[in-house]
């Protein structure tokens, strides 16, 4: 009787986390279902943000299950590195020092053989302090195009990026100057997610941690370059990923504040809470992605949802490849 | 007409509104196109009747307000005209012309699923003589798998209760099977596109038109086959050729191409009477905007 007693409780007990997290979820979470059961064999239910009124602003939600706790999921998923998946196209993944050193960006180097390398070659060789398809600001386009090599002169941009990310945080980034308008990568964050307010007031503690929201960021981040493929061009970026502990479950923010060009800036929240499974505790996981690109200024209608399909089908199979490195324990 | 006119000023003002309160709510296609089409030697059966030339034009214009976050509606119209130089005495019209409304929509079916169904009710004529016998309402519904960003497949059904086949189906596939290149196999303009840079791509491929018609109730008459009073008339073209696609701004992509036709048909199918054209030259220019 006792055994039974106690084994109702823990029912009672895991059914009762289960209700908590998924009450959560339905307060600011526009994805319809997170049974627990239908995600830990691999269902990644899904909703595309609605329209925003920041024209190049588009948004994806996603809910998964990582048979993991939570904080083991919540410090992989801060520092995962998705290079060894060569379907993602993640060409190279570093963690950064802080303070950062050349030596950081020692491997940054491009494969010319590769295209969409050479497409990135061919737009840095075509900057110049006046045109650039790149985003740049004009000194560090002149810069650019009087460096020694490609590798130098990638390396001491993103260097100086993020040495000056480390001094000042995400206020200190710098503008892309050669659009129709100079803009900035905080700016434009900060617009997508004005958009969703109740995002914004479920993770106020990590965004305002972060100072992507306030001004005094108070989290140290996990910081890192990467290079990969982005609708077929090399692309360049610095990244800082925070994790803060709210009560029984993690918020986790990544975002980019440099990316060298096809989009401007992006950011995935999580938040990641226990459920029990049997006799252990895994990981219920949410994942919002704000995105912010030029090109999204000029898609609409029929395009643009379909523009929101396939960012959710990309998402998706990063997910996977998570789930596949938590389930070998890499 | 009238009624028709008042419906797009309609959706216009509306579609003003709803812009005025999101922009992006609101999504606009424009599509023009003009073809010329060198002299073709032209036949009935086996029998020579002389040759001929076309010019075609071609203007479509669609408004989608969005509805709902799966649900947009599609309004619009389209002009289409085939003005043929037919030798005196040759039995074909020297022009088949379309004027029709779109009333459509496209709807997001399921995670990866688009579905789109469109309805073109109008006028498909010689233009001779107007009733209610040119009235046709051809239905177009098409669905899209995004498989991901580099594959997507398109199946499609042309339904056209007047047309001799009232059901055509296609199937279509748009597969970027390299940095460069892309196998954009969809009706009606299946291609090989190669992206020469980030705003030119060059390409080869086919141009497929088909189109359901009637003439006039003295065609016949006129021609000394009384048979073809008020026929209807099924017209396909096909061509062959390569074509350049400049995007001279991000939302606006000026095309032109030249090749050959590899052939048109024209079917008096109730009057078993077929006419064929042979290979000919051909040039075109066609804008499409999205704004």
């Amino acid at each position: 009787m006792r055994w039974l007693t106690i084994y109702l409780v823990l029912c009672v007990a895991a059914w009762g986390e289960e209700l908590a997290a998924v009450s959560v979820l339905k307060r600011f979470s526009d994805v319809a279902t997170a049974d627990t059961q239908r995600l830990l064999v691999g269902d990644i239910p899904s909703a595309r943000g609605g329209l925003m009124d920041f024209r190049n602003g588009i948004s994806a939600q996603l809910c998964f299950a990582v048979v993991a706790t939570p904080e083991e999921t919540a410090r992989r998923l801060q520092d995962w590195d998705p290079s060894r998946h060569e379907e993602l196209k993640v060409y190279a993944f570093h963690i950064l020092h802080n303070p950062c050193s050349p030596e950081d960006f020692a491997a940054l180097k491009l494969n010319l053989k590769q295209r969409p390398m050479k497409w990135l070659l061919d737009k840095t060789q075509a900057t110049t302090e006046r045109k650039s398809d790149l985003n740049l600001t004009r000194r560090e386009a002149r810069e650019l195009g009087g460096a020694t090599s490609f590798g130098d002169g990638w390396a001491k941009l993103l260097l100086e990026r993020a040495a000056a990310f480390q001094r000042s945080g995400i206020a200190a980034a710098a503008p892309y100057e050669f659009g129709n308008e100079s803009v900035l990568p905080a700016g434009q964050l900060r617009a997508v997610l004005a958009e969703q307010p109740r995002i914004v007031q479920e993770f106020e503690p990590i965004l305002k941690g972060s100072g992507l929201v306030g001004k005094n960021a108070s989290l140290t981040p996990v910081e890192y370059w990467s290079l990969f493929e982005a609708d077929h061009h090399a692309t360049l970026n610095l990244g800082a990923a925070y994790r803060l502990t709210v009560g029984d479950h993690y918020q986790l923010l990544d975002l980019e504040y440099y990316v060298s060009g096809d989009y401007y800036t992006s950011a995935s929240l999580y938040e990641i809470w226990p459920v029990r499974a049997g006799n252990t505790t895994v990981s219920l996981v949410w994942r919002g992605d704000f995105f912010a690109a030029p090109v999204l200024s000029f898609t609409k209608g029929t395009e643009r949802i379909a523009y929101g399909v396939l960012m959710i089908q990309e998402i998706k199979k990063e997910i996977r490849c998570f789930q596949a490195d938590m389930k070998k324990g890499q | 007409m009238t009624m028709r006119f008042s419906l797009i000023v309609l959706v216009l003002l509306v579609g003003t509104s709803f812009a005025a309160s999101n922009p992006l709510l609101l999504s606009q296609e424009l599509d023009a196109t003009y073809c010329y089409e060198g002299s073709a030697t032209t036949m009935a059966g086996d029998r020579h009747v002389g040759s001929l030339t076309e010019h075609y034009a071609d203007l479509k214009y669609v408004v989608s307000p969005q509805v709902g976050q799966k649900l947009l509606w599609r309004f619009g119209a389209e002009w289409q005209r085939f003005s043929f130089g037919v030798p005196d005495g040759v039995s074909l019209p020297k022009t088949l012309q379309q004027i029709s409304a779109i009333i459509g929509c496209d709807y997001q079916l399921a995670d990866q699923w688009l579905l789109r169904v469109e309805v073109q009710p109008g006028v498909y004529s010689d233009f001779e003589q107007v009733n209610w016998h040119s009235v046709d309402v051809p239905v177009i519904v098409g669905a899209a798998y995004l498989h991901n960003a580099d594959l997507q497949w398109f199946f499609g059904v042309l339904m056209d209760p007047r047309c001799e086949y009232p059901l055509l189906p296609s199937v279509g596939v748009r597969w970027k099977f390299a940095d460069q290149w892309t196998l954009n196999l969809q009706m009606p303009t299946p291609r090989l596109e190669y992206e020469a840079t980030d705003n030119l791509k060059v390409y080869l491929g086919l141009g497929i038109k088909v189109g359901t018609f009637v003439v006039n109730n003295h065609f016949g008459t006129d021609h000394g086959l009384p048979q073809l009073n008020g026929a209807t008339v099924d017209y396909y073209e096909a061509r062959f050729g390569p074509g350049v696609s400049w995007k001279v701004l991000p939302n606006v992509t000026l095309e032109m191409e030249g090749g050959f036709v590899l052939g048109r048909w024209w079917d008096f199918y109730d009057a078993r009477l077929q006419f064929a054209s042979r290979q000919a030259p051909y040039v075109q220019i066609a804008c499409h905007a999205r704004f």
